[in-house]
């Protein structure tokens, strides 16, 4: 077994340990990197409502039965034509009823529970104005339904607005919502299912009549299932690269290494434990540069944290301090089967040299 | 002359130097392809994706005055097409290709468009209002979008030239199983759908005959929305602020969250320069090495007898075989990248279908210029060194 000291002692090491520390340190941000946008992808773009959200071409009355016994479906409420309020105030707005676990973040305030209450967004553009809504938390505010119906709502809560809009209403509500205009009631049925890879399932037990409200989802979720392809490319790359470059420079080092091995070949070593001390050496080397880089990393996050402010909300979940280190699992898993590839080709090198009788 | 001749023989006759310039090759081509990549990757996007006809389509929701907003509209000169709620979109059944489903009703969708769509096979939609229409080249009907199973796709070519039948979705009602409304509408061309990963289902044609069609089947109780089409991307931000300034707020019809692809790419763009800066700094690591590993060499010459002028030009003729060598290394290893991303990763990877690898000359210039300072920083350490050791010399003596 090698000692630290001693190997530090050899500067070429020193050469070995920043080259591995620095793809050590680009695996890590990489890996960082893709389980980010995996994460915000699946999140924010294909469990969205309306990825989830289907129409199935029949009365719900007619389909009770059948989609009681069907599993991952969340919530099933009858089709209506769009929920439009008017107030001088906030201007027209969409009424979205979603569940409380879909709506967006609260700013402030607390979600709609009661069938007369509502969550405003934070800015909106009225009459050529962008207005602050804040003001109206926990008020009532009188809208038109519709353009035939008034209707009075409590401002219970005030959403951050940087992607969604509109004025959002508990789904579980939706009746009493409906039964103010029933003339947006179609005939038809909406199914909202729990999770975007049950939908296709859910589609074929409920038949031919179902199928996805708004399809505008899919171009969507394309453009995203394409990038995440080019991101896992990009990691699939620079592993090859690792790769070839531990493979390279393992055997500069085992030549590095010749006259150690010969020496311990002399002293009556095997074959077997020659093999092993390579091994443990180049583990060693490798185990310091994975330590540094990843210190590397805390102390860059902890850094940026402090002096970097940016808009990039990807950037920010790279850098950002949290206790999800599970993207270490696959660089622990790539370096352990290099490592016994590196094993057995050492093992092979080894035996094939001493059988021709030169040095090992 | 011999000198130089034993220094070359002397290069090519080292095993390791083999191995540090595939490294070195191997180093400065990885970094070319990853920030090319990048880049192409984004300008595809930018290009044909998000500039796309539907991408290009925005509308608002009641305008105060209608009349004014479309005169407003049509004043633009980016805006080529405004229309209303008949001429966006709707489905429609297409009993023609039903037979190719097992006898399953079958949904396409029809979008209207104000330009021109450019046809991969048959001709272009043109730009005015007849009654043709444009469909996906690769078409996989609503039903089948979320599965991603090439045995759902179809091939319209056949249909190319034909008059096709639509049934409106909307004339239907539950439990009424009677067609009431039929429209025939001929199918003039094929767009590239492959090229855009997208719009399975999505055929085209004029805004107008979208909404000359739509009139005789339904009546839209809430025409509130102006929908309105721009010739090119690029225009979106003057055309949304100048109709803000005007008091009218217009967003996209695609409802994409960009930011959160825009947001992906920069860091992208970041984490590519920087696994640029890691490529060079191992290559200077390797330069190093080499420099470390001749200074041996450099002490077994001294004991022979060598001047140090001799040993200074032979590691400087050695560090230019290097550069050299490194330079053909990277040519080789970047041409061998090229061919492997064009010709296998398409079979493996669909998504490069259509991405075509731009190697951007500044990419290359970088490089280039990151090893001749690579290659200066070594001369002068070699020239330290050396004037350190004569020192050292005179010391001892």
């Amino acid at each position: 077994m090698y000692n630290f000291k001693k190997i530090f002692r050899k500067k070429i090491n020193w050469i070995l340990l920043i080259i591995y520390f620095s793809l050590f340190l680009s695996l890590i941000i990489l890996f960082k990197y893709i389980f980010i946008i995996k994460k915000e992808v699946n999140s924010n773009i294909y469990d969205k409502v309306r990825n989830r959200e289907l129409i199935v071409f029949n009365n719900v009355e007619n389909l009770t039965n059948k989609l009681d016994k069907i599993d991952n479906i969340k919530y099933v409420y009858k089709d209506y034509q769009s929920l439009k309020v008017y107030n001088n105030m906030i201007g027209e707005n969409i009424i979205k009823p979603y569940l409380k676990n879909d709506m967006p973040t609260l700013l402030i305030g607390s979600y709609p529970i009661n069938n007369n209450e509502i969550l405003l967004p934070e800015t909106a553009f009225v009459n050529g104005k962008d207005l602050n809504f804040i003001e109206y938390l926990n008020k009532e505010l009188t809208f038109t339904l519709n353009d035939n119906l008034e209707i009075t709502f409590l401002v219970t809560g005030i959403y951050k607005n940087s992607k969604e809009t509109g004025i959002y209403y508990n789904l579980k509500n939706l009746d009493y919502l409906l039964s103010k205009t029933p003339k947006s009631i179609t005939n038809y049925t909406r199914v909202l299912v729990d999770h975007y890879k049950n939908v296709d399932k859910v589609i074929n037990k409920i038949g031919n009549s179902a199928r996805l409200y708004d399809p505008n989802g899919i171009e969507e979720i394309n453009a995203y299932k394409y990038l995440i392809k080019l991101l896992i490319f990009l990691i699939v790359l620079t592993c090859l690269i690792l790769t070839v470059i531990l493979f390279i420079t393992s055997t500069i080092i085992y030549y590095e290494n010749k006259k150690e091995r010969f020496m311990l070949y002399a002293l009556g070593y095997t074959n077997y434990n020659i093999c092993f001390n390579f091994i443990d050496y180049f583990l060693k080397i490798l185990l310091v540069s994975f330590i540094l880089s990843f210190i590397t990393y805390i102390i860059s996050m902890i850094l940026c944290n402090k002096f970097v402010v940016t808009d990039n909300t990807v950037l920010n979940s790279l850098f950002k301090i949290d206790n999800n280190y599970l993207f270490l699992i696959p660089i622990i898993i790539i370096v352990l089967v290099i490592l016994s590839i590196l094993y057995i080709i050492t093992m092979f090198r080894i035996k094939l040299n001493s059988k021709k009788g030169i040095e090992i | 002359m011999s000198s130089l001749k034993i220094t070359i023989k002397k290069f090519f006759r080292n095993k390791l130097n083999y191995l540090i310039l595939i490294l070195i090759g191997i180093c400065c081509a990885f970094s070319i392809i990853v920030n090319s990549l990048t880049y192409s990757t984004k300008e595809y996007y930018k290009d044909n994706v998000l500039n796309w006809a539907d991408y290009r389509i925005f509308s608002i929701l009641h305008p105060e005055n209608r009349e004014k907003l479309i005169n407003k509209l049509n004043s633009m000169e980016e805006v080529i097409g405004v229309f209303d709620e008949y001429g966006y979109y709707t489905a429609w059944y297409m009993p023609d290709i039903e037979e190719h489903f097992e006898g399953k009703e079958i949904t396409v969708r029809i979008s209207g468009v104000a330009g021109e769509i450019p046809a991969v096979k048959g001709e272009n939609l043109p730009a005015t209002d007849e009654d043709v229409m444009i469909c996906p080249i690769t078409y996989r009907p609503l039903e089948n979008l979320l599965v991603e199973n090439t045995k759902l796709e179809f091939d319209l070519t056949p249909f190319i030239g034909k008059e096709m039948t639509i049934v409106p979705l909307e004339s239907r009602s539950p439990g009424k199983d009677d067609i009431y409304k039929e429209f025939k509408i001929k199918l003039v061309g094929l767009y590239d759908n492959d090229r855009l990963n997208n719009f399975y289902h999505d055929c085209y044609t004029n805004y107008n005959t979208l909404a000359k069609i739509r009139k005789q089947v339904t009546t839209i109780k809430n025409n509130s929305h102006i929908y309105f089409q721009i010739d090119d991307k690029i225009n979106e931000e003057k055309v949304i602020s100048e109709l803000k300034k005007s008091g009218y707020f217009a967003h996209s019809v695609m409802d994409i969250d960009y930011v959160l692809a825009v947001d992906s790419f920069d860091t992208l763009e970041y984490i590519g320069k920087g696994l640029f800066i890691i490529s060079m700094l191992i290559v200077l690591c390797l330069f190093s090495y080499n420099l470390f590993r001749n200074k041996k060499i450099i002490k077994l010459n001294k004991i022979l007898g060598y001047s140090n002028i001799r040993l200074l030009f032979n590691s400087i003729i050695e560090t230019i075989l290097l550069f050299i060598n490194s330079c053909i290394s990277l040519i080789i290893f970047l041409l061998v990248g090229i061919h492997v991303f064009k010709n296998y990763l398409p079979d493996h990877y669909p998504s490069f279908k259509q991405i075509n690898l731009i190697i951007s000359p500044l990419e290359f210039k970088k490089v280039f210029i990151v090893l001749i300072f690579i290659i200066a920083f070594i001369f002068i350490i070699n020239i330290i060194s050396l004037l350190l050791g004569k020192s050292n010399r005179k010391n001892i003596i």
